[in-house]
């Protein structure tokens, strides 16, 4: 490259170099942005499942070496676990029963299952890497911007942002960008579900007249009518005031590790 | 055919891939930045700031865009790492090749944690938490440390990188 026009001194081209990157981040231009990570990521697909695939396989031995000394501690906890589990399953499977009878009876709707879309998660990144993550499903097989990512049965993993040809930005639960309606399983205490810069989730904005305790699952309410309702956040892990008390808010324990997700599912409609 | 447009299309082809799989295979987040600011560091030191600063810049915006956050904040750190490199004294650099490679590592791992606060604090200006998001005990000790070892491990690829670059000039192609 020529610099032949420059200015000569290495602070002034410093402090320029500086000026414009800064101000570009800073401005964070909506049209370009999306454009070349949309390039990118089309063009480096293959190459990003390629690599996703290696690189999570290192991460499940590794993950299996440093776990084999806390595996009988934890096997035990998951049979004890399982044992719960499987009996409110019982309980569970007998309500949805019940529940479906007394729809029938007073004429509404019965409850939909999702029409899903299964994708892998092929890169990460935003906020300290831990913002958004990059799906290998785009606008060319279905995905819109404002679809819900779910794991298992209905746990939140976060909102398409942007999309792509051939790929997708999904804004996790835990980007400070994503906020939505929750409401508490064991209350009925409403909230705004909002992230924590990449590092966690915050439940706030709820009533100082509700109860809101450690242990309370929290789930979307499905207000705004973008995010479904009855989808698990996560568990309350711990309660306080706002800055001015005029509210309580909490940390949220989300039940999976978002980091070493590897798939995942849309939900269509 | 130009060799400068086969260095440019092998290098862009190079970075592109590369900073693919180190942002997909990163096992740590906070890995990803010190790796692409220890090349930043390295190419300051081998070439120059003068010289280095275009490859910093395109790299540098390769990995904003890899890296889905605003784009800009990687490569402007990147220059300003690169800037700061350029201060220590060459022969302290040659005759005191261990303490260089411990600065450097320092350099780049102080860089990865400014990436941290500003990356919290551009994305919730309000909010002063990302400072100390970035400022505990764990990231800066994980920085540092990671920061010592990786330089030594990019600088040392950097410079095969340049020799086998340096076969691409005028005087070694047909």
């Amino acid at each position: 490259m020529n610099l032949r026009g420059w200015p000569h001194s290495k602070f002034i081209r410093a402090i320029f170099a500086l000026a414009i990157l800064f101000g570009l981040a800073l401005w964070n231009p909506t049209p370009l942005g999306p454009f070349l990570r949309g390039t990118f990521h089309t063009v480096l697909l293959p190459l990003e499942m390629l690599t996703s695939s290696f690189s999570s396989g290192i991460g499940d031995v590794w993950g299996f070496l440093s776990s084999i000394g806390s595996m009988k501690r934890e096997n035990e906890r998951l049979t004890e676990e399982n044992i719960r589990f499987a009996s409110e399953n019982a309980q569970l499977a007998y309500l949805r029963t019940e529940n479906d009878t007394l729809r029938k009876s007073v004429g509404l709707d019965m409850r939909k299952r999702y029409d899903l879309l299964a994708a892998q998660i092929v890169a990460a990144g935003g906020e300290g890497g831990r913002g958004s993550v990059i799906i290998d499903r785009g606008s060319m097989q279905g995905v819109r911007t404002g679809m819900t990512a779910i794991v298992g049965e209905g746990v939140l993993v976060g909102i398409v942002d942007e999309t792509y040809p051939a790929s997708a930005r999904i804004a996790l639960v835990t980007n400070s960008g994503t906020v939505l309606g929750g409401v508490t399983v064991e209350n009925g205490s409403a909230g705004i579900v909002h992230g924590d810069r990449g590092l966690g989730v915050s439940y706030g904005m709820v009533l100082q007249s509700d109860q809101l305790a450690q242990g309370d699952r929290v789930m979307t309410s499905g207000a705004g009518g973008m995010v479904p309702s009855g989808l698990l956040v996560g568990t309350v892990s711990s309660v306080r005031d706002s800055g001015d008390r005029l509210f309580r808010e909490s940390s949220i324990l989300p039940p999976i590790d978002l980091g070493k997700l590897r798939f995942l599912y849309l939900i269509k409609e | 055919m130009n060799t400068s447009f086969v260095r440019g299309i092998l290098v862009i082809a190079l970075v592109l891939m590369g900073v693919s799989i180190l942002n997909v295979s990163s096992f740590s987040r906070i890995l990803f930045p010190i790796v692409l600011f220890s090349i930043a560091v390295s190419l300051s030191f081998s070439r120059g700031f003068i010289r280095a600063m275009p490859s910093v810049i395109t790299i540098g915006l390769v990995a904003d865009v890899a890296a889905l956050g605003r784009i800009g904040l990687l490569s402007a750190l990147s220059v300003g790492l690169a800037y700061t490199a350029s201060f220590f004294s060459r022969r302290f650099a040659i005759e005191h090749g261990f303490m260089m490679h411990v600065s450097a590592g320092i350099l780049v791992g102080v860089g990865a944690v400014a990436f941290i606060c500003m990356a919290s604090i551009i994305s919730d200006p309000a909010s002063w938490v990302g400072i100390l998001t970035g400022l505990r005990f764990g990231p800066v000790t994980f920085s540092i440390a990671s920061g010592i070892v990786v330089y030594s491990f990019v600088s040392a690829v950097m410079r095969r990188v340049e020799t086998w670059l340096s076969y691409l000039e005028p005087h070694h192609s047909f």
